[in-house]
């Protein structure tokens, strides 16, 4: 019974094609003509070239493109949004007490294991699988070149991990790190690198993090009130050539409690069709088509008519104009106005110097040299215990390039 | 809405996806007639000969106008079975992560076929594992056993048994068109050996049936014997004479008699197993609606002013259709057309590449057709995880519980609704680089 109603609605379908194809044909041959004659009339040459691709690209309708992320400094920076290198998506714990998550990673131990967490987040609205997870440290400053592998397998191999990751969600991967020994009394700093690869990724620019450490012979490492802290941080000249780097300091540590609401923006995709083309597409049709396996799952673009068999729907149309939709959530400027117009001066009573001048003066470096830069940072004589201060110094050059930055947490005695 | 992708053909239950020479109806049983036997093939031929004839004598050259008629039947019968009686449904909605063996190729029906070497095998390892069964079995591939070389395929004997040149041997022991026995042998003793490792059997599910994935009694029964212990004093596969002289019924093709029938496929050139899988193209359903179409003014012409007026009208109206599909590319393949978007931005297009690790969305069936084996088809969604350029892809679905926790990650994020509002901590947004770009193109339009 089906069959005879599936073949009736063939043959009306065919009734229709062959009542519509003639006007269509002559109209859209007529535009086609149209067309033609616009691009003769302009024309240089009658043979323009071509190109043909022996592979076709996989259907975008089926391609999904990730955005694997991590809080990245110099993105932000760019931006020019207040930043720290406290980054709220790299947390350490001591391996022997996994769920003690330091409360911050400036006041870790030689010699000692500890697990470096990282957290990937996704911005897109497709799921992202198989994100290479790398997390390198080198030395402690602006933009020091030497990066070294985390955790290394047996063979002395950077170990990386692979993670998957929501569509908006996020996803935590597990490092294992053992500092290094130290002599007694010293400190050393590290800064932790957590970087994201992925061959898919439509924003490149938001895959490297960095987490500033220090690691104590001897804990604790903090500050008392009206404490001058002297911190001599290494600045790496990246060019060849001698330049002028100066310093700026801030106090700011992300608001992870703060939440925004964004909204989807849909993107559809058509067929790149002109006017001939789209009346060329009147060609009455019965597609096979199969049933939606959950209510509403096809576009409500088509305009189409379900036909009564199942199995198949009547369209007027030969093909569907609309290809593929692409999607994202928006509403990130009063994130961004409301960021840069945070006041992020470091508080009263507190000074920063570099070399023993005001930061603004900064200092000149010879190409591609090193050199340490000795800071003081007065602590507020007024701080209470407890009280911590997320300094976040930041290195440029000139003409405002950012060469890297570092973040103190100075935290007051209780 | 979860997808916005087109898709044509609907899979169904055993005893209703047939292979075509069951089909059923005018078309199929022609097609029964002229596949079944000698005898059959030639009672078809006396028979539609014979009706020809009569119309032929009754109505002169006029009979022609039957074939209109006649040909709409057969194309919406052919158009009916090959969109939704021809593929089993196995599960409704699977995931397979693996690597692409070959760039994809265009098929007839305008389907783009992409093969895949499930994970965690890898080509090398693969290799390593044909040589070694290929040599525990040596003597059995160089005995004349005309049950393991028939003398009607390999009329100069066993083929000369030489592993320097591994690709020519594979092809020397499969020399007709369809598989031979004793290339299936070697094949599954080589399957049975990859998935009896620990850790390699992730995706076992597609290379061989598996009665834990299979639960439906009528769609197991359904499915061809793909796989039985070997017939050597050990039932071991691993040891040398690794062949199972199994012998049953095909319940898809209905015929007594038959060999194990792998539900894996083989790349002879690249020497691999794999899972094959296709983008759907509507080639066959263009070709079928052309000859509605034609059949359609054949007959209105024959009834409205006669035959010559009904061939003139039939030709006629299958030049128009041809003309309006070449004026708006409708081509029926599966490839990417060219796209404007609402909002231009960049989306550079995305090759399936030899070497690329990707992940697969969509329906696992069995397709009737081709040998009988297990497709996912059509693929709903297309994941790269590793380029062949990165190449530092490792594989994280080492046991099965890893490999279902990213498969529910990919269904949660194929069949969930976007929401058109989201909250998410200030955290994350900075993550984000306080700017998001569009994802690929598999999302429903919203409701406006």
């Amino acid at each position: 019974m089906d069959f005879f109603r599936i073949l009736i609605l063939e043959v009306w379908a065919a009734l229709l094609r062959a009542l519509f194809l003639p006007v269509v044909f002559l109209v859209a041959t007529l535009f086609r003509l149209l067309r033609l004659l616009v691009r003769l009339w302009g024309a240089r040459s009658f043979y323009p070239e071509e190109s043909d691709d022996g592979c076709p690209p996989i259907p975008e309708a089926l391609v999904r493109r990730p955005d694997p992320c991590i809080y990245s400094q110099k993105l932000l920076l760019e931006q020019g949004l207040p930043v720290t290198w406290n980054n709220p998506d790299i947390w350490i714990a001591a391996a022997a007490d996994p769920a003690a998550v330091m409360p911050d990673s400036y006041h870790l131990t030689e010699d000692t294991d500890y697990l470096v967490t990282v957290r990937v987040h996704n911005a897109s609205t497709d799921a992202a699988l198989g994100v290479r997870v790398r997390l390198r440290h080198r030395s402690w400053g602006f933009n020091v070149p030497d990066l070294q592998p985390v955790e290394t397998d047996g063979a002395g191999q950077e170990v990386s991990r692979f993670v998957d990751v929501a569509p908006m969600g996020s996803s935590l991967t597990v490092f294992h790190w053992h500092t290094d020994a130290l002599p007694p009394g010293e400190v050393k700093h590290y800064c932790l690198q957590a970087s994201l690869e992925h061959p898919l990724d439509v924003n490149p620019a938001n895959n490297v993090g960095q987490e500033n450490t220090n690691v104590y012979a001897a804990n604790p490492g903090h500050v008392t009130p009206g404490e001058v802290v002297d911190v001599t941080i290494p600045l790496f000249n990246p060019d060849r050539f001698r330049q002028a780097v100066r310093f700026e300091a801030t106090m700011y540590r992300v608001d992870d409690a703060r939440r925004h609401v964004l909204r989807l923006d849909p993107n559809p995709g058509y067929r790149r069709w002109h006017l001939d083309e789209r009346i060329a597409n009147i060609v009455p049709t019965l597609h096979p088509h199969p049933p939606p396996t959950k209510p509403g799952d096809e576009g409500p673009s088509m305009r189409s008519v379900r036909s009564s068999a199942s199995g198949y729907r009547f369209s007027l149309r030969a093909q569907r104009p609309l290809v593929a939709v692409r999607t994202r959530y928006v509403g990130f400027v009063p994130v961004r106005e409301r960021l840069r117009g945070l006041d992020v001066a470091l508080p009263g009573g507190m000074q920063v110097r570099a070399e023993g001048r005001p930061l603004e003066e900064g200092l000149e470096l010879e190409g591609r040299d090193t050199v340490g830069v000795r800071f003081t940072l007065t602590v507020p004589v007024g701080a209470g215990p407890g009280a911590v201060f997320p300094i976040n110094l930041v290195a440029k050059k000139a003409n405002g390039v950012l060469i890297g930055g570092v973040t103190l947490l100075l935290r007051v005695k209780e | 809405m979860p997808s916005n992708l087109q898709t044509f053909s609907t899979c169904a239950g055993p005893g209703t996806a047939v292979p075509h020479a069951r089909m059923g109806g005018l078309t199929g049983t022609v097609i029964s007639g002229w596949t079944t036997s000698d005898l059959s093939k030639a009672l078809t031929l006396i028979i539609g000969g014979g009706l020809l004839g009569i119309l032929v004598a009754t109505f002169g050259w006029a009979a022609i106008c039957f074939i209109g008629p006649l040909a709409i039947v057969v194309a919406v019968e052919i158009k009916d079975w090959y969109y939704h009686r021809r593929l089993l449904c196995i599960r409704d909605r699977d995931c397979a992560v693996g690597e692409v063996v070959a760039e994809p190729t265009a098929a007839t029906d305008g389907d783009r076929k992409l093969n895949l070497l499930l994970n965690p095998l890898r080509r090398e390892d693969v290799r390593s594992v044909l040589e070694d069964h290929l040599k525990t079995n040596q003597e059995m591939l160089t005995l004349p056993d005309p049950q393991v070389f028939p003398p009607a395929t390999f009329p100069a004997g066993p083929p000369a048994f030489d592993l320097s040149d591994l690709k020519g041997y594979m092809g020397s022991l499969d020399p007709g068109d369809s598989p031979s026995y004793v290339h299936d042998q070697i094949t599954i003793g080589l399957v049975d050996r990859l998935l009896s490792v620990p850790g390699q059997a992730t995706y076992g599910r597609f290379y061989r049936k598996d009665a834990a994935h299979i639960p439906d009694p009528a769609t197991w029964d359904y499915i061809p014997t793909d796989f039985a212990p070997a017939d050597n004093p050990t039932s071991d596969w691993s040891q040398p004479f690794a062949r199972s002289n199994w012998i049953g019924t095909n319940a898809v093709d209905q015929k007594g008699g038959q060999p194990l029938n792998p539900m894996f496929r083989f790349d002879s050139d690249h020497l691999v197993p794999y899972l094959h899988t296709e983008i759907e193209g509507h080639n066959i359903q263009i070709w079928m609606d052309d000859v509605i179409t034609a059949a359609t003014g054949l007959t209105l012409g024959c009834a409205l002013c006669g035959p010559l007026c009904g061939i003139i009208a039939g030709a006629l109206f299958w030049l128009f259709k041809k003309l309006l599909d070449w004026l708006t590319g409708n081509d029926g393949d599966a490839g990417e057309p060219d796209v404007d978007w609402a909002k231009p931005g960049e989306a550079s297009p995305v090759h399936g590449r030899s070497g690329d690790m990707v992940a697969v969305y969509g329906n696992w069936i069995m397709d009737t057709e081709h040998g009988q084996y297990f497709e996912i088809h059509p693929v709903r969604a297309y994941y790269v995880l590793s380029s062949t350029a990165s190449g530092e892809y490792q594989p994280s679905e080492k046991d099965a519980a890893e490999a279902q926790r990213r498969c529910s990650l990919i269904r949660e994020a194929e069949e969930t609704d976007r929401p058109p509002e989201i909250e998410k901590s200030e955290a994350a947004l900075l993550a984000w680089g306080l700017a998001t770009r569009y994802a690929g193109g598999g999302h429903g339009m919203p409701p406006s």
